[in-house]
């Protein structure tokens, strides 16, 4: 969980004690100094920690309604676009296969039959409109039939 | 900072469109149409703060290109309006026309809904909106609907003038009430209790229509219906005052003593202000606000209607008056209520036993 | 012997060892057991009461619970362990509400063959259940003041009392600036009281914060509205009532056509808003001529010349300030080069606003207002 503790023991994790401890204090994990800080942070209020609003004057106000406005307006047209050219895509599908089915019902059968068994792997990673970080596992081995291993 | 300025397309036209859609202190339109602030911000007053104001950092940069891209959308809505008039010119089917007109409406409060000027105005100039324009109305109508309207609704409820007037209630206008004759000018929040001598002369409305409204006719009523039955030991409505075809349009919405005084015809019958008798308790004055279809039946006079046992449901159902808006106070027995019967030569008012038997 | 000593003390040490690991348990049985029966109370005699149809009376109890098994419906109170009871007297009835699916209620219909609950739209049956009191118990009644009314009223009549006072020396003060005013002068003394009434009225509207159109509007209205309830009353005839509001017409022309109020609400003569407006322009020109450049100190003279003419009846409170802020500023700019050649100036603390910081300043002696 993130707490003031634990961050403060992550951020402060080379600072050493200055001042020389009577017995080893294994509860908290931090020296005093450090102890004091979390104290006064653990004190303040949740709303104070956070930082401040940005305080506008009205003009300016007017001028960021207008901004973050005008880029919804960009995204959604860009997003409607998209989808557009999906739905093109769908389209012209559907014509050539209403197309193959007029010239040959039999090949559009052919194309159209249900391959049993053959189906997406599990493991295919969703296709995305960017390559992942890592492109390739390379020490990947699929899992085989009978096989407890893994 | 030299920065490119906004574009002065269709928001800086006004040859087609209203003057009240811009922002009329010269200073503040300047700083709205400019990317950065030329003069400091002048909304805020104090000096320290006007120095040590900083605008955020990019906005001058990123916002003459966010009001290019609105105004554009603008200017290509704006071309559907002309084109929806031009389809209004030859159609003459009634139902198509209204139609017609909706969707127009809807385009222009479309066109103008993200002008930073408009804005401006409909945050914070919410008392001088020009009400012919549809955008102005619009966000009236979502400033109302967001408090004021759940406020009437829930007082209307809770003391129960729906249903002990009338069935229920659509609201549909802003119904504001005030006693001008004396020295106190502030609206009155609906349920308050007022002392005798607040409400011992007619009070005045404003009726703020939502939608487009020229020359509407409306009638008011004002009944209590917590008057006591001692008869049938149960209680009855009287009529307060009732006010018939007054003429109301968007930028004209006060209904007071003086449009009253030109045209006397519309005062029905005569105010009586409210005179609780002693240890009734508190009683409600509801405010109802009805549309008219045209002229309400010349039938109708100050001899026809009883002001005592006055059945409101007869009344509005009679005369076909839809309900569209209410208001209510509340009126008790205090010092000044036999000085107020006396000014109005009522007789003494009855005393009522104290407790409930 | 000494080493007969040190086994003797092992001998002993390993004993007690071993007894320690020898542990015996003998056969035993718990003496207290634990308490599971006798926990029963009396019966706090819970339930209903009252059943359907019952005829009741005001304040009766009708159901007693823990909790609420059941909720107080129409006519029907709860007190504080929840205990439903009668505010009405009538016939109960159990009941559900629609627009409460989770909850059952408990009412008091007015009439036997009444079911609860009432139609939502229509009227609720309500009772008076109060009498018109008579002779001797109506006048104690109506003697009955509420203690806190009772203390109240010595105050309020004071306050009232010194309310009347401020407007009678009010109205005197404005009969007796008629004196300037030719036109008022010569009204008839009935008059002139109506006229300073009327003045008053105006007074207090203005301080209301009422434009002065209103004001005047207001003031004629509550006169004749007065008037016309006295016809009612009876009090006058129809003629009579005509009369008087022809007559005080003509009074409130006469005296809205002579004074006005200023912005301090102070008597002024009457001006049209025509006269005001050019008024205005002629005053700011004025000022402007007298004061061309703010920057430099203005003397006492001029100072006061200016505010003189800020007073004018042109000028609203907000002008006026807004006028003093653009000519008569409270200090100068500073200018410290020309003050450190002045012999005479000297060395001011004053806040820098862009620094945020408090700086020394050398500034000549009219650079303050």
């Amino acid at each position: 969980m993130f707490t003031v503790r634990s961050t403060v023991k992550t951020i402060t994790a080379h600072v050493k004690p200055t001042q020389q401890l009577r017995y080893k204090r294994d509860k908290a994990g931090l020296n005093p100094q450090l102890e004091r800080i979390v104290n006064q942070l653990s004190v303040m209020s949740a709303a104070r920690k956070q930082p401040r609003l940005l305080k506008l004057c009205d003009e300016d106000y007017i001028k960021h309604r207008t901004v973050m406005k005008a880029w919804s307006l960009y995204r959604k047209n860009k997003i409607e676009h998209n989808e557009s050219l999906l739905e093109k895509q769908y389209q012209s599908m559907n014509e050539a296969a209403a197309e193959l089915q007029s010239i040959n019902p039999k090949l559009y059968e052919i194309a159209n039959e249900h391959q049993f068994g053959k189906r997406f792997p599990l493991e295919i990673r969703t296709p995305t409109d960017f390559p992942p970080r890592q492109i390739w596992f390379y020490d990947y081995f699929p899992k085989v039939d009978g096989s407890k291993q893994q | 900072m030299a920065s490119t300025p906004v574009s002065r397309g269709i928001w800086s036209n006004f040859a087609n469109r209203s003057k009240s859609l811009s922002v009329k202190n010269p200073s503040l339109q300047n700083a709205i149409l400019s990317p950065n602030l030329p003069k400091g911000p002048s909304t805020l007053k104090a000096s320290v703060n006007k120095l040590k104001y900083n605008s955020p950092i990019g906005l001058d940069k990123i916002y003459p290109l966010a009001y290019d891209l609105l105004e554009k959308r603008s200017e290509s809505i704006y071309n559907e309006v002309s084109k929806i008039e031009e389809k209004i010119k030859s159609v003459k089917d009634q139902s198509e026309l209204s139609k017609l007109n909706k969707e127009k409406e809807n385009l222009l409060i479309k066109s103008e809904q993200e002008n930073p000027e408009v804005v401006f105005n409909s945050i914070f100039q919410t008392k001088s909106l020009d009400r012919s324009q549809p955008v102005y109305r619009h966000y009236l109508k979502e400033q109302w609907k967001s408090y004021k309207r759940m406020l009437t609704m829930q007082r209307l409820e809770t003391l129960a003038i729906i249903p002990d007037t009338l069935p229920t209630l659509e609201p549909e206008v802003d119904v504001n009430l005030k006693f001008p004759h004396n020295n106190v000018n502030t609206w009155i929040e609906p349920g308050k209790i007022l002392s005798s001598n607040v409400t011992s002369k007619p009070p005045a409305f404003e009726i703020i229509e939502f939608k487009e409204s020229k020359d509407d006719l409306y009638t008011i009523l004002i009944v209590n219906p917590d008057t006591p039955d001692v008869q049938n030991n149960t209680f009855s409505t009287t009529l307060h005052w009732a006010l018939k075809d007054i003429k109301l349009s968007n930028n004209d919405s006060m209904v007071d003593i003086k449009k009253l005084d030109e045209n006397k015809d519309s005062i029905l019958i005569d105010y009586l202000p409210p005179v609780p008798e002693k240890n009734l308790g508190n009683q409600r004055f509801a405010v109802w606000v009805f549309r008219q279809d045209g002229k309400l039946n010349d039938s109708i006079t100050k001899d026809s209607i009883k002001r005592t046992k006055f059945n409101i449901r007869e009344f509005v159902a009679a005369n076909k008056l839809a309900p569209i808006g209410a208001h209510v106070w509340r009126s008790v027995y205090d010092l000044n209520t036999d000085n107020v019967r006396k000014l109005y030569g009522l007789p003494a008012g009855r005393i009522f036993s104290r407790g409930k038997l | 012997m000494l080493s007969g000593f040190a086994e003797s003390l092992r001998s002993t040490v390993v004993k007690t060892a071993l007894q320690f690991r020898q542990q015996v348990r003998y056969a035993h049985k718990k003496v207290v057991s634990s308490k599971t029966h006798m926990q029963d109370s009396p019966g706090k005699r819970l339930g209903a009461k009252k059943y359907e149809g019952q005829e009741v009376t005001i304040g009766q109890i009708i159901y007693r619970q823990r909790g609420t098994r059941w909720y107080p419906g129409i006519n029907v109170g709860i007190g504080k362990d929840h205990t439903l009871f009668a505010l009405e007297p009538g016939f109960v009835k159990y009941y559900v509400d629609p627009f409460h699916p989770k909850r059952k209620f408990v009412g008091i219909a007015l009439k036997k063959e009444d079911t609860l609950p009432y139609s939502h739209f229509d009227p609720t049956p309500r009772r008076l259940g109060k009498i018109v009191l008579n002779s001797f118990h109506a006048d104690k009644e109506a003697q009955y003041l509420p203690r806190k009314v009772q203390l109240l009223q010595p105050k309020i009549n004071d306050s009232l009392q010194k309310r009347q006072e401020v407007r009678s020396t009010k109205k005197d003060s404005f009969e007796k600036q008629f004196e300037n005013y030719d036109s008022l002068k010569s009204l008839s003394s009935e008059d002139i009281s109506l006229a300073s009434d009327r003045l008053t009225k105006i007074d207090g509207y203005l301080r209301g914060g009422k434009s002065l159109e209103d004001a005047r509007y207001y003031t004629t209205f509550n006169y004749n509205y007065d008037i016309q309830l006295a016809v009612k009353r009876g009090e006058l005839s129809n003629e009579d009532c005509e009369k008087k509001i022809n007559d005080y017409s003509k009074i409130a022309q006469i005296v809205d056509s002579t004074v006005m109020f200023n912005a301090k609400f102070q008597l002024v003569e009457n001006l049209s808003t025509e006269q005001l407006e050019s008024l205005k322009t002629e005053s700011i020109a004025k000022i402007e001529s007298l004061i061309p450049d703010v920057t430099k100190p203005v003397s006492k003279k001029l100072r006061n010349e200016v505010s003189s003419i800020l007073e004018k009846p042109c000028f609203s409170l907000k002008d006026q300030a807004k006028l003093t802020q653009r000519y008569l500023k409270q200090t100068i700019p500073v200018d410290t080069e020309a003050a450190s050649k002045d012999k005479k100036a000297f060395a001011v603390q004053m806040m820098n606003l862009e620094t945020r910081r408090i700086e020394t300043v050398y500034r000549k002696k009219n650079a303050f207002l």
